[in-house]
């Protein structure tokens, strides 16, 4: 590899083949060697440090070197490859990319507050232990969870059911905004939440990397281990964590009582690869204990009832236990001119829910998912492209037979999509066209239930699209469809629900929702600037919403599951990046979002997002000394007050937060970086709209130092 | 390797140590909240199932921080 014709060398390249998994370095002299893959077309990203990335679809048997990259000392125009393959600056649907375990950001609490810096994705939950993401206003059963190429399932329709996952091993998130059903199925209503695992090591190398985090608000400590290994045909990521955070402290000082939790979390894949043929084997394992805050008995409460002058981590109830287990086994062939995916996989997620005894749950859940996913792509000309797929899902949702409480029956859930999608670029053009049919039958096989009932629901989407990826600029303009059928716990809840406050009533006459969306972006890319504006507007047919009835049963406000005749979310994401030509050390982003939400009276829907302004700052600093300040940045978030209210829910009103983060390589023998910050520094007594406990007068977090610390030893392998 | 060694045995000794559950308890009273002490384990769990007895009444007891 040369910057250009007849150039030097580059050294140390790496060079990624994105379909095969493989990543390699070149040596000092730029080259590098593929050895036991079989001729055929390949996507290969190249990327040198000080100069820009390329990603180009190459036949092996032809392919001609060297290969050529521009030298770049601005990193503004960096290319995102997402899972499917595609840059993320040329995909036609609104997908947007995000890494994580990156010190070079500032350090994120929780998995849901990461992903909320991405313009359009808010989060909602309970404290600091629940989070879960919000997407363009939808979220729960409305956002499907893909962890690699498996769907997870996790209860996700409770709003105290919080993400399934930490971000152990994960390299980075890719959100696809509004529906999206022609890819991932059923329920990508609001969008998908898409987690990559960090890639495998290049080939013959090792690295132990140890992670640590202490964090003063919950006196808080976050520890990690990984071990990656990389031999020629096999590869392998195995990780290890434990989090453990006692409760929150508020501005006031306070601490709210029972917001504690903690959580284990172990990975590992195993990768192996020949000739035409990858095969990937993942596990994941999650056990977390998560206090639920706001448990009373007092029938005179106040917000004072729920705080402490005394910060504890011990075992209490209500809580929550969570295990999870996730398998998939990934298989990737590659010929001449096409390439098959195929992954099954099986989830299985239980949650133990503590109300009033610590060892006795009163309610036990037990959900098992079976699930496939095969896609068949075929390259019918160079310009064109045949994607066939389809993907579907066992579900057995199981009561714990000695359980005193069900809040949900025992049901199983059968899915079966299928789905075609045409690609098609002409010269700056790029073009898509897909349809898909879904079955979703829902059958109740529940003993306690007066009458076991069996629904079917059926499914016809589609994507339409069109970009135009100009040098100075591009434009997309995408038209999708999404479908969710109603959940088992929307249909026959009948219950409290200690985790969300309230007592649920289902309702069997919901039909399924559908959802079409019109996105349009619009951006411009020079030197030093980087605009985007996104405008969209989501339509959902019979819109499923939890109305507050204004009774009360068993001392619980009572909820019932409703549908409006049609919702409308409208909004925009707009963003831009200016990295100035005369300033290489300075980064400036800033990103503002804002969605409104109205049914078919003009009345607007609950727990819709504040309008928010995200800036961040970020000087680089390049010097070699043995303690090296890299990275310093300052994030200035403005969220408008949100006084467009569903009905029985209160106003918000405006807040500003500043965080602050530094990172500091340490150049010694055994480097390692260091990282440290303040979140909420100027300790702002707030109250998100979306947070669960706004109902019972409790603030957000106060302010919160963090110091962390992150060893990689990197070994060749003999 | 010394090191590796080293952190493996921590993270198993760490992993296999398990901690005793004790927890101060009351019952809601006919004049209020009583205190009943601490309890772990085995004898939790009882009191829990079982509720606490006193002149003949069985009360609902509650281990939980308010």
């Amino acid at each position: 590899m040369t910057p250009e014709p007849n150039g030097h060398p580059i050294p140390f390249a790496h060079v990624n083949f994105v379909d095969l998994g493989i990543l390699l370095l070149a040596d000092e002299n730029g080259y590098w060697t593929l050895k036991g893959v079989n001729n055929g077309v390949y996507r290969i990203e190249i990327s040198a440090y000080g100069y820009g990335s390329t990603l180009f679809e190459a036949d092996l048997s032809e392919i001609i070197t060297p290969f050529y990259l521009t030298e770049n000392h601005r990193e503004l125009d960096q290319l995102i490859v997402t899972h499917q393959g595609v840059l993320q600056r040329e995909s036609i649907t609104a997908i947007a990319a995000l890494p994580l375990n990156d010190f070079r950001s500032i350090q994120s609490p929780n998995l849901g507050e990461a992903l909320t810096g991405i313009p359009g994705v808010y989060q909602t939950g309970i404290g600091q232990g629940i989070s879960k993401p919000v997407i363009r206003g939808l979220s729960g059963s409305s956002v499907v969870t893909y962890l690699n190429s498996l769907r997870i399932e996790n209860q996700q329709w409770g709003g105290d059911h919080g993400l399934p996952i930490t971000s152990l091993g994960i390299g980075s998130v890719e959100v696809i905004k509004g529906p999206a059903s022609l890819l991932y199925g059923a329920d990508a209503l609001g969008g998908v939440v898409y987690f990559v695992d960090e890639p495998y090591l290049s080939q013959g190398t090792s690295q132990l990397s140890l992670q640590s985090r202490f964090d003063s608000n919950t006196l808080g400590t976050s520890n990690q281990i990984g071990f990656k290994w990389s031999k020629q045909n096999l590869r392998m990521n195995v990780y290890g964590a434990y989090d453990n955070h006692a409760d929150y402290q508020l501005p006031s000082k306070k601490y709210v009582i029972n917001s504690r939790y903690n959580q284990a979390a172990a990975k590992v894949a195993i990768g192996y690869g020949k000739k035409n043929w990858i095969i990937n084997f993942r596990y994941n394992f999650y056990q977390g204990r998560i206090g639920l805050p706001g448990h009373t008995h007092d029938p005179e409460s106040n917000s004072l009832t729920f705080q402490s002058a005394v910060q504890k981590r011990g075992e209490n109830v209500p809580a929550q236990s969570i295990t999870n287990n996730f398998f998939a086994l990934e298989q990737k062939l590659f010929f001449k001119r096409s390439e098959i995916n195929l992954t099954v996989g099986h989830t299985r997620n239980g949650l133990n829910e503590f109300e009033e005894k610590i060892f006795t749950p009163d309610i036990v859940l037990q959900l098992n998912n079976t699930v496939y996913n095969g896609k068949w792509r075929f390259r019918i000309t160079e310009n064109l492209n045949l994607f066939v797929g389809s993907q579907g899902m066992y579900q057995v949702n199981k009561n714990g037979p000695l359980a005193p409480e069900r809040l949900i029956p025992d049901a199983t859930t059968l899915d079966l999509g299928a789905f075609t999608l045409f690609t098609y670029q002409y010269a700056r053009w790029r073009f898509q066209l897909g349809a898909r049919l879904d079955n979703r039958n829902i059958k109740t096989n529940d003993d306690n239930l007066a009458l076991n009932i069996e629904k079917n629901y059926q499914g016809f989407n589609y994507s339409a699209g069109m970009a135009r990826l100009g040098e100075k600029s591009t434009i997309r303009i995408n038209v999708s469809s999404g479908f969710r059928a109603p959940t088992s716990t929307e249909l026959l809840a009948d219950g409290i629900h200690h985790g969300a406050f309230r007592y649920e009533k289902g309702n069997l006459n919901l039909q399924t929702e559908k959802a079409t969306q019109i996105d349009i972006s619009y951006a411009f890319h020079f030197d030093d600037l980087e605009v985007i504006v996104n405008p969209f507007f989501n339509r959902i047919q019979d819109y499923i919403y939890l109305y507050n009835t204004g009774e009360t049963q068993e001392e619980y406000q009572v909820y019932r599951y409703q549908q409006a005749v049609y919702a409308q979310l409208y909004g925009l994401d707009f963003g831009f990046h200016y990295h100035p030509h005369k300033a290489h050390w300075l980064h400036i982003e800033s990103s503002f979002s804002t969605v409104f939400a109205e049914d078919e009276a003009k009345a607007a829907l609950p727990l819709i997002p504040q309008s928010r302004i995200n800036n961040q700052f970020r000087i680089d600093f390049n010097g070699k000394r043995t303690v090296q300040v890299k990275h310093l940045m300052i994030q200035y978030l403005y969220f408008f007050k949100q006084n467009r209210v569903g009905m029985l829910e209160t106003f918000s009103p405006d807040y500003h937060l500043i965080n602050l983060g530094l990172t500091i390589d340490v150049n010694t023998k055994r480097p390692f970086q260091f990282t440290c910050g303040v979140r909420n520094l100027l300790n702002i007594d707030f109250q998100d709209h979306l947070s669960a406990l706004k109902q019972i007068g409790l603030s957000n977090p106060g302010m919160n130092a963090y110091v962390g610390v992150k060893f990689d030893l990197d070994f060749k392998n003999k | 390797m010394k090191y590796l060694i080293g952190l493996g045995l921590l993270t198993v000794l760490f992993s296999v140590s398990s901690c005793n559950k004790c927890h101060e308890c009351h019952y809601d009273g006919p004049s209020g909240e009583v205190e009943i002490g601490e309890y772990c384990d085995d004898e939790l769990k009882n009191l829990e199932d079982n509720g606490y007895t006193l002149d003949d009444t069985v009360y609902t007891v509650h281990c939980n921080e308010h």
